[in-house]
């Protein structure tokens, strides 16, 4: 069984680690960073999806 | 809180310099040789630059996030980008997965690179990996700005 969702959120979390460990030094801040990625990414993809479902309607 | 696994890196040295009279510069020299090393090894695997200029944690960190995402895009049925004569875009698609290093040959040299395109999950696999390929590229400027004391 294939979870699109799922895909997307281990993707959205593994560019957010990446981006957050690179961009912060201190452990706490690195964390909070690749968090507000995650969830930034997910969000917006949601967001779009959700566009996209008035627009093909 | 510091992060104790982050050293400072010990292939520098600062040298200050009075600039304007009373500004003070501070140049960062760094060991040219220990700087290609470190990028080198960075592309070749992905958070060996880290390691080996002392950012243990965070290079490990690197490696998994970055091999789990090239593995788990193999593993969803995508396809590893080559060149294609014809296809121009193919060559921007390779260069960008050849970024994971030693991975993206591995996968070619085993036949993993084919995916298939009958699978739900081929267009994730093919973001997976592509995606592992530039993120390690990132990874790789950001080990060479760690060698050169710049981080």
């Amino acid at each position: 069984m294939h979870s699109h969702f799922l895909y997307m959120v281990v993707f959205a979390a593994a560019v957010g680690v990446v981006l957050g460990a690179m961009l912060r030094r201190e452990l706490g801040e690195a964390v909070w960073l690749a968090m507000w990625i995650t969830l930034g990414m997910v969000g917006t993809a949601l967001l779009l999806a959700w566009a996209m479902y008035f627009v093909s309607h | 809180m510091s992060d104790p696994d982050f050293p400072a890196c010990s292939s520098t040295r600062e040298s200050l310099s009075v600039v304007d009279g009373d500004k003070v510069e501070v140049a960062f020299e760094a060991d040219p040789l220990r700087v290609v090393v470190s990028s080198v090894l960075a592309w070749v695997m992905p958070g060996l630059g880290h390691i080996a200029s002392g950012r243990v944690m965070r290079g490990i960190v690197f490696a998994i996030v970055v091999l789990s995402l090239f593995l788990g895009g193999i593993l969803l049925d995508g396809k590893v980008y080559r060149p294609e004569p014809g296809q121009p875009l193919s060559y921007l698609a390779a260069v960008g997965a050849a970024g994971v290093g030693l991975p993206y040959v591995a996968a070619h040299q085993a036949g993993w690179n084919l995916g298939d395109i009958r699978s739900q999950s081929h267009e994730y696999g093919n973001t997976f990996t592509l995606v592992a390929g530039l993120l390690n590229l990132l990874i790789v400027l950001d080990a060479y700005d760690v060698a050169a004391g710049r981080r």
